[in-house]
């Protein structure tokens, strides 16, 4: 691997108003790894992928991807240039196929003059492929199946399967585990791990500090919009973890509304 | 990788592999039996017309007639269901549809009263449809007026102009036009006559469902009506699908209108007044969800098929044409109910 960072973020920050959302964050991602970003609730970690994958334009501070500094307009230009996202609603059509949710937007055309002339799907070729990319994953599902008819973990296989098709450098998973079954979360964990061993870069989002812990290279800890550091992740622990998510004000009804979370995500 | 293995069997709602090739067919049957039921409650109600009069059942010269009127009337039905079709599995639904089959009749009159060619007013009553559908579409997409209103409106502006344009209360089309007998004319088979909408309502449901199955544009549609974020996200251009379907289902509509001002030979400016509740009492009692997403044209032709025959049914009993009216209605509200409950067991 280079040395080059294949995202950086200089002093990034973004207001909505008054409000700052972030504010002076520079976070450094290593080609291949996985970094978990977690902090609390409205600690900014959903407006720093939003401005990482072009929903959000930053109000201030620089995006670097792979040593050039970019600015997207929308996540079309954050796509093209190799960062997919998969959204914590997944944004798949349930009453349709698995294939046709593989490659929603984007469907195979026979390649014949009738085909492109009419955009006559190529339904085999979809299945075949949606097979394909459901492997690369490590989850069998039926290409053919209804996804409404599938359970949580493989729902979001099928989300993750999707944003492969375009071959992404980087993945975005915005909270991948938060609404699954204990299986579900393991399997979505063996799916990181799996890209990971494919030379995918990933960024996660969660507020599972145990999850987090098994699975990122490196965690970066937000709070109240501010970057509270970055830990390697089998040299720390839990509870410096839980500290610096607690930012500067550590008062007792916070720390109550964390364990909150951390066991809400732990029992669904 | 043993617990790994497991977890994967535990989350999978069906037994792993083994069901990739098994709830592919699975759901192919279940669909299948939809559209099965649906063609089963039509025999059901041809039944009764045999049990209740037996006299003209029996009699190929009172049921050929008896079949020719059901398979004429259903056809202006299907051809305007196929753009309601694509309209409800996108999301969306048009209440003008009955006005624009008014007004898609009396302007081809007119323009072949006025000396045009039935070649150039086709196609000129078909794009006035598509612009009228565009219309409806922008209000819709654009504007972000429910189609409820929307289309309610354009109902209205439609009957206002299907009546503007017929002082007289109708219009009427030269029989002898070239090319009138193309879309007007019938057929003789097995000593049915077989009006040409039903030939035109045949292509247009082969053709229409071909691009609904088959086709990108067919994909986006069940996309779009299934999950209009999801489209989106996906680069979709959800309003443009939207619009599209609007410009269909007006397009068909007047359509619809031409082949039956040339058939009849007139059009009243009431003609297809409630055309819009019958019409998507037939997709829907065909199996498409009408919240979007699930839906086929093969559904639509068999409930077309199914509200055809109620009428049929009751006249040859004697029932008051009120009646028929209440009747659709509970139809409607009856198959609507027992979608929601299907879909909530499945």
């Amino acid at each position: 691997m280079s040395s080059e960072k294949i995202i950086r973020t200089e002093s990034l920050s973004k207001n909505f108003g008054n409000i700052k959302a972030i504010s002076d964050v520079s976070i450094d991602v290593e080609p291949g790894e996985v970094l978990a970003l977690v902090g609390d609730n409205g600690a900014g970690k959903s407006t720093l992928i939003k401005m990482l994958c072009g929903v959000l334009q930053p109000t201030g501070g620089d995006i670097i991807i792979s040593g050039e500094r970019t600015e997207f307009a929308d996540y079309n230009e954050a796509r093209q240039a190799g960062i997919e996202t998969v959204y914590q609603d997944l944004a798949l059509a349930q009453a349709q196929s698995v294939a046709s949710n593989v490659f929603l937007g984007h469907e195979a055309v026979r390649d014949d003059i009738l085909g492109r002339l009419f955009g006559i799907v190529d339904e085999e070729r979809m299945i075949i492929e949606a097979e394909q990319a459901l492997e690369r994953v490590n989850i069998p599902i039926d290409p053919k199946a209804k996804v409404r008819n599938l359970s949580g973990g493989q729902q979001q296989a099928v989300a993750i399967a999707r944003a492969l098709q375009s071959d992404p450098d980087i993945l975005i998973m915005d909270e991948p585990t938060s609404a699954l079954s204990i299986e579900g979360v393991r399997n979505v964990l063996n799916v990181v791990d799996n890209l990971r061993s494919q030379g995918i870069t990933i960024l996660l989002i969660s507020h599972n500090i145990r999850q987090v812990q098994a699975i990122a290279d490196r965690i970066s800890i937000l709070a109240q919009g501010q970057l509270m550091g970055t830990r390697e992740a089998d040299q720390t622990d839990r509870e410096e973890i839980v500290s610096m998510m607690m930012g500067a004000k550590d008062d007792v009804e916070q720390l109550d509304m964390l364990q909150d979370t951390e066991s809400d995500g732990e029992a669904a | 990788m043993s617990n790994k293995e497991t977890a994967q069997a535990a989350d999978s709602p069906s037994e792993g592999t083994a069901t990739i090739r098994g709830s592919s067919g699975l759901v192919s049957r279940i669909l299948a039996r939809r559209e099965l039921g649906v063609f089963l409650g039509f025999l059901v109600l041809v039944g009764l017309i045999a049990v209740t009069r037996p006299d003209l059942f029996f009699n190929w010269d009172t049921i050929s007639g008896v079949f020719s009127r059901l398979l004429r009337q259903v056809s202006s039905y299907i051809i305007i269901g196929v753009g309601m079709t694509y309209l409800i599995v996108g999301g969306e639904f048009d209440l003008s549809v009955g006005s624009m089959f008014a007004v898609g009749g009396i302007v081809f009159a007119i323009l072949l009263g006025d000396g045009y060619s039935v070649l150039l007013a086709v196609p000129a009553v078909i794009v006035l449809g598509a612009v009228i559908g565009a219309a409806n579409g922008a209000i819709v997409t654009k504007a972000g007026v429910p189609s409820l209103i929307a289309t309610i409106g354009m109902l209205s502006v439609l009957r206002g102009l299907a009546f503007f344009l017929t002082p007289g209360g109708s219009r009427s089309v030269n029989d002898d036009a070239n090319f009138v007998g193309l879309f007007g004319g019938s057929h003789t088979i097995a000593g049915i006559e077989i009006t040409n909408q039903v030939f035109w309502a045949i292509g247009v449901l082969i053709l229409f469902g071909v691009l609904l199955q088959k086709t990108r544009f067919g994909y986006h549609v069940y996309a779009v009506g299934d999950d209009e974020q999801a489209a989106s996200n996906a680069g979709i251009n959800t309003d443009r699908v939207k619009i599209t379907n609007f410009m269909l289902a007006a397009a068909l509509s007047g359509f619809a209108g031409i082949l039956s001002v040339t058939y009849f030979g007139t059009m009243f400016g009431t003609a297809g007044a409630g055309f819009e509740l019958l019409v998507i009492a037939a997709v829907v009692i065909g199996g498409t969800n009408l919240f979007g997403g699930e839906g086929s044209l093969l559904g639509t032709f068999l409930g077309a098929l199914v509200i055809g025959i109620i009428p049929i049914l009751l006249i040859l009993n004697g029932l008051a044409v009120e009646i028929q009216e209440l009747l659709t209605g509970v139809v409607i509200i009856a198959a609507v109910l027992v979608d929601i409950f299907v879909r909530k067991q499945g």
